[in-house]
């Protein structure tokens, strides 16, 4: 631009700032439509988010994933050991499994777990050494893990189960866990706070798919310690959107089982027919966790509500290094403004585990997912 | 800026302070206290009133849902500026079609500079004023209220429309040539007007 053209716009600059400085027209009264805009900005986001956390929550609060999930030959109870007439084809299964001997054998086996028994009985054969049917285990006729013959088709639903590795969500338990966060973020503004809340804790449960061995009969804890609330407490940094939060959870795993590794019980009437009966033991297991660690959260403030919902994730460690791992969460939130340095916030959340805690026994995890509930106090730096 | 309802500097962070905490009688007084400024800067970006109050409407949810992000209540008048300019940008992306816009960008010639606009400028009505910005081209418009009026730098422009600054010059050259042109047409009528209603 030459300049002339530059004088030009510098002078054409002034005369029309000077003029606009002061031009204030007559504006329409819109407050009222503002403000329901935004009111219903703000229903709009409640509609689309609040009920449907809340719905979930509800659902894993009142109804955790039980045995109705479970597939069917899990569900079926308690197993009776009854005797059912053999069919013709078990006859030629179980006089290939028993070698066609006579007598009645039985074998025990403790292993450093839990106590597994695993019988052979057949009527009719009394004083039968206990060493022949333990020989027929370790020698492989009994059918290796993962390509036994199935007999469990045979058997009446009562006494079915699956000997194939199947992840079974489970449930019972009860735990506790993590923490949780405030508010709406000031943009490049750091700020700190506290919170401390409960968790309602649930886990899945996956057999190992390595393992020959099938569930059933899975129980909660005692009704009253079904509802399972521990403490969960937190302290973090926020800048803008972003959290930072150092997090500290309890969470105790509890659950008790029948269990089957394949074994079955055969007892020979002595009249052709076999009575077959699966081989079950009960396992129970009780941990306490404890564990700390890191959490990154990013919130996203719902207008000007005071709501709020976010994600996160972050590192976990048992403090007795009986576990490490990564947790996700989401989250949703309201906060309240006491005064211009400190707001209230409370806040649902849901944790889950990506990585499996171990039970006692080896051939199984479960994986903790939570339902918390907390509240804190930020505090604004710098905020006037 | 008007000042009728509020009597000094430490009443207006007061008020900022109260809309942080969501305060409705508070957000009144703000939209009030404010309202007549901003619709004159919305009028100026917008091609018609029925535009520049939907930018109005919008500026002002836009104000109270991030009011709470303002760290400085003192810088209110200056940051409420900046959120109605950008309500503008933003409506001008999402409501111009470009295509359209290109095709109005080239009916436009480039008019020599004329030595008796800013005399014109000094005697027009506002009115009339307004009326010549709101007539030009979206495009037009936008950089030349964001250079002559609120004092934008092309630099600052580009960045704000995502344009180069070679656009923003080229732009601002014909925007500026079209709104003389509608002004000396408008000097002229009223000129006429006023020798002919004396």
């Amino acid at each position: 631009m030459s300049t002339s053209g530059k004088t030009h716009d510098d002078g054409l600059r002034g005369l029309l700032r000077d003029r606009f400085e002061d031009f204030e027209p007559e504006a329409p009264e819109l407050f009222n439509a503002i403000a329901d805009s935004r009111l219903t900005a703000a229903k709009q986001a409640v509609r689309r988010f609040v009920p449907g956390i809340i719905a979930v929550m509800l659902l894993l609060v009142t109804h955790p994933l039980d045995d109705r999930f479970l597939p069917q030959e899990i569900n079926t109870g308690r197993i009776e050991e009854q005797a059912y007439p053999a069919e013709p084809a078990l006859h030629t299964a179980v006089d290939q499994l028993i070698g066609r001997n006579e007598g009645s054998r039985t074998a025990s086996r403790n292993d450093n777990r839990a106590t597994r028994r695993v019988t052979f009985a057949e009527a009719g054969a009394p004083g039968q050494s206990a060493a022949e049917p333990m020989a027929a285990i370790t020698d492989g006729d009994l059918p290796a893990p993962g390509s036994a013959p199935d007999y469990t088709p045979l058997l009446p639903p009562a006494m079915q189960f699956s000997s194939g590795l199947v992840a079974r969500p489970v449930a019972a338990a009860k735990d506790e866990r993590q923490e949780e966060s405030p508010v709406k973020m000031r943009k490049g503004r750091l700020s700190v706070h506290g919170a401390l809340g409960v968790n309602y804790t649930q886990y899945l449960l996956t057999v190992l798919p390595q393992e020959n061995m099938s569930i059933g009969d899975l129980s909660f804890p005692d009704p009253g310690e079904k509802v399972n609330w521990r403490l969960q407490g937190s302290l973090g940094i926020n800048y803008d959107k972003w959290q930072l939060r150092l997090t500290y959870q309890e969470f105790t795993q509890k659950l008790s089982f029948l269990e089957n590794r394949g074994n079955v019980e055969v007892a020979y009437s002595g009249a052709g027919d076999y009575t077959i009966t699966p081989v079950t033991v009960q396992v129970s297991s009780e941990k306490n966790f404890r564990v700390a660690g890191l959490y990154l959260r990013r919130i996203q403030p719902v207008k000007s509500t005071g709501l709020y919902i976010g994600a996160g994730a972050g590192y976990l460690a048992g403090l007795k290094g009986e576990h490490q791992g990564i947790w996700g969460q989401a989250f949703a939130g309201h906060h309240k403004r006491l005064s211009p340095t400190m707001d209230f916030f409370y806040e649902t959340q849901f944790n889950y585990s990506f990585r499996p805690f171990r039970l006692a026994d080896p051939s199984l995890t479960f994986r903790p997912y939570q339902v918390g509930l907390s509240a804190g106090i930020r505090w604004n730096r710098g905020n006037r | 800026m008007r000042n009728k309802s509020l009597g000094s500097n430490l009443n207006l962070v007061s008020l900022v302070q109260e809309c942080q905490r969501e305060d409705r009688r508070a957000q009144n007084l703000l939209y009030d206290h404010y309202k007549r400024k901003l619709f004159g800067i919305c009028l100026r970006y917008a091609g018609s009133t029925p535009e520049a109050e939907h930018i109005f409407q919008d500026a002002f949810v836009r104000i109270f849902d991030h009011i709470q992000e303002l760290k400085n209540p003192e810088s209110i008048s200056s940051w409420i500026k900046s959120i109605v300019i950008r309500t503008a940008i933003n409506h001008y992306h999402r409501e111009i079609k470009p295509g359209k816009e290109l095709s109005s960008l080239d009916q436009v010639e480039q008019e020599p500079e004329d030595d008796t606009f800013p005399d014109i400028v000094g005697q027009l009505e506002m009115e009339a004023l307004v009326q010549a910005i709101n007539q030009l081209p979206a495009g037009y418009r936008l950089v030349v209220n964001l250079y002559l009026i609120d004092g934008y730098t092309h630099m600052e422009i580009a960045e704000m429309l995502n344009i180069s600054e070679g656009t923003s010059r080229s732009q601002f050259s014909r925007g500026k040539s079209a709104l003389i042109k509608k002004l000396v047409q408008k000097g002229f009528n009223h000129y006429e007007h006023i020798r002919q209603n004396p």
